[in-house]
Formats: structure tokens, sequence, C-alpha cells
């Protein structure tokens, strides 16, 4: 978006005009589906955030910020928001961290065979279903039958409680969707590292510059707006994480778990309380909004755009 | 060229957001109904929550209702299980688009009779001559009333009860299934060891801590009905019962929550890795088809009483039909609750039969002899307990009982404690 402005307006032709009224007509479709599927839903989440009542009563009564009030004054929340927090910082940093190790070494290796089965194998899991996958490792994890603590058993390892404790449970659905979205992940920064000229790196050799520092210095920073976009991504969609969490462990054990978007649908339709869930609903948004901002904020320092 | 496979791409891409959006949906096709609608019949929408051979089952049941007459159609419709199905149907019912019929987990009757969207079946029931309500057994008719209507009739009912692997008893040199507390954990203990445990029972889901609770001589709610019935010695023994067993090294707790820690049970015990479980008497012919030892079946054992907690689904209807549609809805309820179909449905699954018809049915009786533990769930008729309709229990359920359950098993809080805490935090609903 260029923000440069022309001293003198001119004055539009015809021609100009009906491109202007183009522009307006091609991006129609666009705004108005984001208006109703996304401006009028928000607008309502918060107006609903206000009444209490259920699902399917006729008039649910207006009751303030009561609702908000119920989930401040609840340690449950407070401790669905600690899991959130704890489960998005994990998922981030062991994805973004893995990608970039993942990434540079199949970069590094581009031109063997070997790397484009590793690719595959990486990024297959991305298309499976979160469904099947969370199916999958709720045996794959079980933690008196499962095959990951045989293995483990074989290697002579104790045991790995996994979903069944409360202290790691989280942490096993968080290294499950870390697996599951790698290879997303790895694709975007694949795809940022080929895009650094390489006349960088070849003054860099000729400097005689070791390994180690030409990828801080060098490969680091050039794909610094690429791992800026990923982690927001990344936040997003974890602060998003439902589909595991449900199947998993259903928020247990002991409440370890239990994330907002979870807790927010389990307050809707479980328990009858939707004004309840859409306070949790407001907060989740604001949460969203201002990690992302935050994120461009801290960032902006930090990431070299070419 | 590069055009052209610039466009298969997206097109791929736009597949499979398409696909992404189409999952959910095909889930919720008729499991496969047959033929169409004949013509001028009302089309009746109807759906359940039954999946595999019970939803089959369902639908052949409801096939044999179409085909039978032709002036009502049913159209089944599975919907998941009773939460998925329960969120869905707020959903449509508070969007204006709720199906004719539908089949509902008994606790959650209360929320949408006092919001006043279920059809009054009394003056139906009442006035037609072909049905008898009194014949329905008064213990399975504890969720029909609400402030003097007929909302709901009941369809699968079922109560907890005691599977155990009769092989694995017999090895361990035991005769019969435990009547009593301690002769169960003595049991287990004798069937515990190389990676075999003698009982399992999912915390995630508190209706068995429950069940424990009433047979230890507690209640539900207390007599005023505004608090916990077993803030006293019933609580806390269950817990320590389990705590006990712990120590023992004879409970298998699985892994997950609410019914998918109940499927992960039911898996354990069929592979013969727990030997003994408490499980809904719903499950007796499928524990049974899948099992290749003998399974049996028994009350939960006592502590100082039986007793048995109501579980399952009811029927209902909702309101603002048609009268055509509402008589088309009463034809086909009756036929459900009829007792050629209720036993067919009760020999099928292990369901309860619902009326001494259905227990007499011929059906029921021929599979009563193929699998004889299929009526001792219906003994424990007897010992139902009363539960008012109350909008909160399901909340409290989870999370107030199922929370200090785990805690306590789990997160090592005494079971005086956890009921102590039971107690308080429950009191505030009803404040």
């Amino acid at each position: 978006m260029s923000r440069e402005k022309t001293a003198v307006r001119p004055a539009y032709g015809k021609n100009e005009k009906r491109e202007r009224l183009m522009g307006y007509i091609l991006a129609a479709p666009a705004v108005i589906l984001l208006v109703v599927f996304t401006v009028y839903p928000l607008i309502y989440l918060i107006y609903r955030s206000l009444f209490g009542g259920n699902l399917i009563a006729k008039d649910p009564d207006f009751v303030g910020i009561e609702n908000y009030q119920t989930l401040f004054e609840s340690e449950d929340f407070h401790k669905v928001l600690t899991n959130t927090l704890v489960y998005t910082l994990i998922t981030v940093v062991l994805t973004i961290v893995l990608a970039v190790i993942i990434a540079s070494w199949l970069h590094s290796k581009r031109n063997r065979k070997l790397n484009d089965i590793t690719q595959t194998f990486i990024f297959t899991p991305h298309i499976i279903s979160v469904v099947s996958v969370s199916t999958l490792f709720l045996w794959l994890m079980d933690s008196k039958m499962g095959f990951l603590n045989s293995v483990l058993n074989a290697l002579g390892f104790d045991s790995y409680t996994f979903l069944a404790s409360p202290d790691t449970a989280l942490f096993s659905i968080a290294l499950v969707m870390v697996w599951k979205g790698l290879g997303y992940y790895v694709l975007l920064i694949m795809a940022a590292l080929q895009n650094i000229p390489s006349n960088v790196y070849e003054a860099a050799e000729i400097d005689d510059t070791p390994k180690l520092r030409t990828f801080f210095k060098i490969t680091l920073p050039m794909i610094s707006p690429t791992i800026l976009f990923t982690s927001v991504v990344a936040t997003i969609s974890s602060f998003k994480v439902f589909d595991s969490v449900s199947i998993m462990t259903g928020g247990g054990p002991l409440n370890s778990t239990n994330t907002l978007v979870y807790y927010i649908y389990e307050y809707a339709y479980r328990y009858g309380k939707p004004g309840q869930a859409c306070a949790a609903g407001v907060i989740l948004l604001i949460f969203v909004c201002a990690i992302t901002f935050l994120q461009f904020k801290v960032s902006k320092k930090r990431v070299y755009y070419q | 060229m590069k055009k052209w496979i610039a466009i298969l791409l997206s097109m791929a891409m736009a597949m499979t957001l398409l696909a992404g959006c189409s999952g959910g949906g095909d889930e919720t096709q008729g499991t496969g109904a047959q033929g169409a609608a004949p013509e001028g019949a009302v089309t009746i929408e109807f759906w359940h929550s039954m999946g595999s051979t019970t939803g089959e089952l369902i639908q052949e049941i409801v096939d044999e209702f179409n085909a039978s007459q032709d002036e009502v159609y049913v159209e089944a419709i599975y919907q998941g299980d009773y939460t998925t199905a329960g969120t869905k149907l707020q959903a449509a019912v508070s969007g204006g688009n709720a199906p004719h019929v539908a089949q509902i987990e008994i606790t959650r009757v209360g929320m949408y009779a006092s919001a006043g969207v279920l059809l009054d079946l009394l003056p139906y029931a009442e006035n037609d001559p072909e049905f008898d309500l009194d014949a329905l057994y008064p213990g399975v008719m504890d969720y029909s009333y609400y402030e003097g209507q007929l909302v709901s009739l009941p369809n699968g009912r079922s109560v907890p009860v005691l599977y155990y692997n009769v092989d694995a008893l017999t090895e361990a040199g035991y005769d019969h299934a435990p009547e009593t507390w301690d002769e169960m954990r003595e049991m287990a203990l004798a069937m515990t060891g190389d990676g075999v445990y003698g009982y399992g029972c999912p915390l995630g889901d508190s209706w068995y801590y429950l069940a424990l609770m009433l047979t230890a001589g507690g209640q539900v709610y207390n007599d005023e009905g505004n608090n916990i019935g077993f803030h006293d010695e019933s609580g806390t023994k269950p817990l320590q019962l389990w705590l006990d067993m712990i120590e023992d090294g004879s409970l298998y707790l699985p892994e997950g929550d609410d019914y998918a820690s109940n499927s992960a049970l039911r898996n354990a015990f069929m592979a013969g890795v727990c030997t003994m479980t408490m499980q809904s008497s719903a499950q007796y012919r499928s524990l049974v088809d899948n099992s290749d030892f003998e399974v049996g079946v028994a009350y939960i054992p006592k502590d100082v009483t039986y007793a048995a907690i109501p579980g399952g689904s009811n029927l209902v209807a909702f309101s603002g039909m048609s009268e055509e549609e509402e008589e088309a809805v009463w034809k086909f309820m009756k036929y459900m609750c009829s007792g050629d179909v209720a036993g067919k449905y009760a020999a099928g699954t292990g369901y309860l039969p619902t009326s001494d018809a259905a227990l007499n049915s011929d059906i029921y009786q021929e599979m009563l002899a193929q699998y004889p533990y299929l009526d001792v769930a219906v003994e424990q008729l007897d010992y139902f307990v009363e539960m008012p309709f109350d909008e909160s229990y399901t909340e409290i359920k989870d999370n107030v009982v199922g929370k200090y359950v785990q805690e306590c098993i789990i997160g090592g809080m005494s079971p005086e404690e956890a009921v102590e805490h039971m107690y308080e935090e429950a009191g505030a609903f009803y404040e």
C-alpha cells in the first residue's frame, strides 16, 4: 500500500471513474461476505455476552457485565487462560525453531534425492485431518498399552505418562500439534531461504565467515519477515486449538488441557450458558488482537524487509 | 500451460476447502435410508444419537415403520453422540429449525421443557385407545412429566452395570460375580497381574462415581434439593475404594474424558486388559459380540444397598407443528413405545425394555436365551432413584463432582476434602 499523496488532486476522467467503480464492484462480494460472516457475528458476540439464559430460551435476561465477573472470579477460567498461553508458547517456539532448523538442513541438501523424500514425509501430517491425527495419537500415547511407551520401554526408558497425567498432558497435545503443523511451516521457510540472493553468501564466503555466523548474521535476518509471518499464524492457530483437545483429553485430566475455545464450546453447548461462552469469546478476541499487535510492534525493529 | 497449472491448482485448493466444510455434513446423512416418501405421506424428521450397530437397528426399525403404513414417512438422521447431538439440537431449536422428533439424553430434557419448546403428548396419550400410558414401567417415566405435561417418552434407557470377564474370574477361582465392594476389591486383586488389571472405571464420566455413591447409601440431591445428597460417608467411600484399588494395583484408569474414556475402557475390557468394569447396560450386546471370552453382567456391587442411577435417552417432539404433523409424530412415537418395537430395540442393544409387553415380546425372550445376562439390568429398575429436572445437573456433574473426583484420584486430595469442595461449589448453584 503506498501512502504517497500527490500535491494536486487530478480531476478524474470518465474512464477513471468507471475504473474506480469497477474496483468497488469487484471488492463487493468479499466485503459483503466479510460483513455477514465476520463483522455481524462479532458485534452479536459482544451483544450476547451481556445476556444470561440458555441457547433455546426465548427471551434471555440482560445481566450486564455479570458474565465477565463470573469468568474473572472463576479459578477454572484462570487455569484455562494459563493453559492456553502455555500451550501457545510451547507450540509456537517449538514449531518455529524446528521449522527453521529442518528447513535450513533441507535447503543445504536441496539437490539430493533424500531431500524430496524427507520433504514429503514432513509435509504429509499437514494434510491429514486433526481428528484422525488426534485419534491416532490417543492410541499411540496410551500410557499403559500405547506404542510410544512400548518403544520407550524397549529402549530401556521408563514409561512416560503422556495424556494420563495433568503434568504432561498439555505438553503431549502440543507435541502432536507441532508434529502435525511442522511441514507447512518448513515449506514456508524453505521458500524464504530460496529467495535469499546468492551474492550475499558469496560475499560472506570471500570474507571467510564461519558457518554459524553466516546463519545468524545473514540467513536469519534475511528470512525474518517469513519467521514473523509464521509465528503470527502459528500463534493464532494455537490460540484456537479445539479438535485435538476435544478428542484426546476433553480438557482433562484435572482441567490441565482445557483451553479457551474448548471452554467456550463446553459452556455454550454442554452447560447451556451461551452468555458466559460469548464473554469468553470476547476475551479470546482481545487476546488474539493484543498478541498479534504486540508481535508486529516488537518485531518491527528486528525484522528486515528487503 | 503455466496458466492451466495455476487454474488446476487453485481448483484443487478450493476442493480441499469444500471437503473441509462437508466433513461434518457427511455424518449427518441418514444411515442407508431406503426408498422415498410415498405420495401424500407426512414426512417426519427424527434425530438420534446412535452410531454403528445400534444406529443400524434404529434405521431398521424406522424402515419397518415406513413400510407398515403409507401415511407417515420418517427420516432418521444420526447426529453424533449425546453431546454432539445436543449441540446441534440447541442450535436448530434456537434457529427455528428443530426436527419433529428427537432422541435426547434424559438429563437434558428439562432444559427444553422449561424453555417451552416441547410438545405436550398427554392429550394424545390419553385419547388414543391403542396406547396405554400405564403399561410403561414407572421407573423409566422419571423424565417424562414436566409441570403436568407429558414431554417425553422412554426410549433407550439404561443403567450402569458391572461387566466381568467370566473366564478370568473362573481362572482366579471364583464362580460368581462380586456382590459387595469388598468382594469386588478382593476379586479384582486376584485377577490383577502381568499387564492385566482386575477392575476399570472411567474417571472422566462421573455417572459411575454417582452410581457407587448411591450404593453406599447416598442420594444425588439432598432433601431440600439445594445441594448434593452425599456430603457424608457415602460421598467419600467410593473415592476411598478407588484409592485402595490403585494401591492394590488393580484399578485401570482409561485416558480421555467423558464418552472417550468410556470407549477406551470398553476396548481395554474386550482386549482382556481389564477384567471387570462398570459400563452402561446398553453396551452388553456389543461387548459380548466383540469379546472372545464369556462376558458376565451383574448389579453394581453394593456397599450398603443396591441402587441404580438412571441414564440413556428419551424421545421428545417439538411444539409448533401443524396438526397433521403432530398426529404423524404421535403415530411414530406410539410405534417406538409399543411392546414389540421397544422389545426389539432392547434385545438388539441391552437398553431396558420399557414395559412388560416389551419384556415378554418374542424377540426379547429369544435374545434372552442367547444372551443370558440381557435382563440383569431390568431387575435394577426396582432400584431406580428419582432425579428431578435440574438445568445445572450437567455442569455440576462434570465441573464440580467430576473435577473433585479427579482431584482426589490423580491430584492427591483427600476424599473428605474433595467431597467438602463438591458440597461448597454445588451449593453455590442453588443460592
